[in-house]
């Protein structure tokens, strides 16, 4: 099964990849296990509240995570994704935190300290299950890469969010900027996913 | 029909009027509310239920403080500018919605319930808001006046600028100087016939004492002067505290001159400086001694002021991305020669003179030399030029950035306005920042406001003034040169210079 789990890998790293279509959906053959924790990497990332979590074994395994990037001093898209991130996570009500990760990843890290991150989220109502991450700002990068969302500039950043469910291997790419009304269809289509 | 030619001036003459009288209290909590979004307003996405603070979503953030709009991660506000709002024709919004004339029961609804003047829905990024029918009278109200409302320190004949001098105590010399280089070359620039026919004014301050005071003093400044912005600034020694005064004025604070800029570190939105600082420095210093050093080395960095916190934090990074096995951290009373022979330094980078005394006669006649990396404006050449070991000693500017005209220009201020020639770099430096802002306020075009004046700085890309190394800057590069000139000087050997880019 190596070659399988290697060519999982490789499908996951296309639809993430920045030059991907903006909204798109790929099946991945399960890859729970070592494939996937090889092109995540456990690479350290510190949310709002200071604490350290790995990216793949703290936030993607075993979970549906809706990932976007962001940084606190953008003024013109990032609220409104901020918003939408709000309006689904109403929507995910007590399954967010469970199995459902709402994840907001810093682009700009050297500016973006925890207690900024903790400040923005309070603006956002965020509750328990949605991190805002931020680190080194190497790690925050390569996390950032990872996921197909690294720019040299923050007011490059992109307005994607990547919708993905680890345990069936069902991975989507969405409009951040679309209505809330068209996004959780979509939340849902992949946290509903049976594989 | 006809319309009498004096019935048009009349009309004319009376929104001129209506514009020039300026916001009614009415329209001062309009402006709170787009600027700001204070207030119990509240924001939510179409068909959304989650209410967030408007103060985190204010107009202003997407429109702009002219309403025109600009385009951002995807989004393309709409031109919500009086003029393009009531426009008497179908008007295609950049989202490809075409929408009919607005009046204010429908602008109403387009902010609430976020309906076009045609019924059309609005693109989903633009929130609803709901606040109170005094509330949106005063925001109406408001955005009548968007991109017709002057900055303050503009009008139709005159942009008044603020300069920080050198304080006057310590350094009346260069502070005498830079007023005089700096008013000579706006007096030129006026002669030439302003910048879009305005006159440049210029106010000058030269404050002293703490930084405290200092930034006290240029609050109560701006309190009491109308300024459009503050430019060819002198900030050392109280970078934080003028800043953020600038920061909460929302003043720009355009092109200062210091040898510890924040930019790089903690960016601002209304702050934009010239040269690359301490921590610039420093990190081209570790990087270039870092490629010609073997494999184990070891370097001391010694800073005492808790100033250049952030400098030593960024000189530690550096040292670590390049190779450097250990960092020792030191203050200037702690230096003690014999301890860092025996640890093996390699290499120290000094962000404080003193130590300088005791460790150049320690190195003489032994065989411990290591390289000593020493910003120009801690210690000079003068101090270093005979030290018993190579040392690498950076300049954010050197004279051969000038110009050939630039020195003919500069030569001739000296001799057309008699002014002092014994502080030549400072001068040369307050030019560098009135070239840049001279060509930014012409780029930011006649209708000038501050955050024009911010956005065409941005746009400069290797801007030569003449007086100063390429100066670049964008949305996320508030400091306009990111590299220094570097000269090694090593026993024996002619002095030898490199330029070392961080960016």
């Amino acid at each position: 099964m190596r070659s399988l789990r290697i060519a999982a890998a490789a499908l996951l790293a296309i639809l993430l990849a920045p030059n991907a279509p903006r909204a798109a959906e790929q099946r991945l053959p399960a890859m729970n296990d070592d494939a996937a924790r090889r092109y995540f990497t456990d690479v350290q990332l510190v949310n709002q509240n200071g604490d350290t979590m790995r990216l793949y074994s703290d936030l993607i395994e075993g979970r549906v995570v809706i990932i976007n990037s962001f940084f606190t001093s953008c003024n013109g898209s990032c609220p409104v994704m901020a918003a939408a991130f709000a309006e689904i996570q109403k929507h995910l009500g007590d399954r967010l935190g469970k199995d459902v990760y709402l994840i907001s990843i810093s682009v700009d890290p050297t500016t973006d300290t925890p207690a900024r991150l903790k400040e923005y989220a309070s603006r956002f109502q965020a509750r328990p299950g949605w991190y805002f991450l931020t680190g080194t700002k190497a790690n925050v990068d390569l996390a950032l890469r990872k996921l197909g969302q690294f720019v040299e500039d923050p007011s490059g950043h992109f307005s994607i969010f990547i919708i993905g469910n680890q345990r069936t291997g069902l991975w989507k790419k969405a409009f951040g900027l679309a209505k809330p009304g068209e996004l959780i269809p979509i939340v849902d289509s992949v946290v509903n996913d049976k594989g | 029909m006809r319309v009498p030619f004096f019935v048009v001036c009349a009309s004319l003459s009376l929104a001129t009027a209506a514009y020039s009288s300026g916001p009614s209290p009415l329209d001062a909590r309009g402006k709170e509310i787009y600027m700001r979004g204070t207030g119990a307003i509240t924001a939510t996405l179409d068909g959304g239920v989650t209410r967030i603070a408007a103060s985190t979503l204010p107009c202003v953030n997407c429109h702009g403080r002219d309403g025109r709009g600009r385009a951002e991660g995807g989004a393309t506000p709409s031109d919500i500018t009086f003029a393009s709002l009531r426009r008497a024709y179908a008007v295609r919004t950049p989202s490809g919605r075409t929408h009919g004339p607005y009046d204010d029961r429908k602008l109403k609804r387009a902010i609430v319930r976020g309906i076009d003047a045609s019924n059309n829905v609005l693109d989903p990024v633009m929130p609803r808001y709901s606040m109170s029918d005094h509330d949106l009278d005063a925001l109406l109200g408001y955005m009548k006046h968007l991109g017709r409302e002057l900055d303050p320190g503009v009008s139709e004949k005159s942009i008044r600028l603020g300069v920080i001098l050198p304080p006057q105590t310590t350094m009346s010399g260069a502070s005498a100087e830079t007023r005089a280089v700096v008013r000579a070359w706006f007096d030129d620039v006026n002669e030439r016939g302003g910048v879009f026919g305005r006159e440049i004014e210029l106010a000058f301050i030269d404050p002293d004492g703490t930084p405290k005071e200092r930034a006290d003093a240029v609050r109560s400044f701006l309190d009491r002067s109308s300024v459009f912005a503050l430019v060819c600034s002198f900030t050392e020694g109280a970078e934080r505290e003028l800043s953020a005064v600038a920061e909460e004025l929302q003043i720009p604070f355009v092109a200062t001159i210091t040898s510890n800029p924040r930019s790089s570190i903690a960016p601002g939105r209304y702050v934009r400086e010239l040269f690359a600082g301490l921590a610039e420095q420093s990190r081209a210093l570790i990087r270039l001694a870092g490629r010609e050093q073997p494999e184990s080395k070891r370097i001391a960095i010694i800073a005492s002021n808790i100033r250049l916190t952030d400098v030593r934090d960024a000189a530690v990074q550096e040292s670590r991305d390049n190779g450097y096995g250990a960092v020792d951290l030191l203050d200037a009373a702690s230096v003690d020669a014999a301890k860092l022979r025996d640890a093996g330094v390699t290499t120290i980078l000094i962000l404080d003179p003193q130590p300088l005394a005791a460790l150049l006669p320690a190195m003489q006649g032994s065989d411990w030399k290591p390289v000593l990396l020493v910003p120009a404006s801690i210690a000079g050449p003068d101090l270093l030029a005979g030290a018993p070991a190579t040392s690498l000693i950076s300049f954010p500017t050197l004279p051969n950035d000038y110009s050939e005209t630039s020195i003919g220009t500069h030569a001739r201020l000296i001799r057309e306005h008699h002014i002092g020639t014994t502080h030549r770099a400072t001068q040369a430096a307050a030019l560098a920042s009135a070239a840049l802002v001279t060509d930014a306020l012409t780029r930011a075009g006649r209708d000038l406001s501050r955050e024009a004046l911010l956005d065409a700085i941005d746009r400069t890309k290797a801007f030569r003034s003449g007086f100063a190394p390429p100066l670049t800057f964008r949305a996320d590069r508030h400091l306009g040169s990111t590299g220094c000139y570097i000269i090694a000087f090593a026993p024996g050997q002619p002095p030898k210079p490199a330029w070392v880019e961080i960016e």
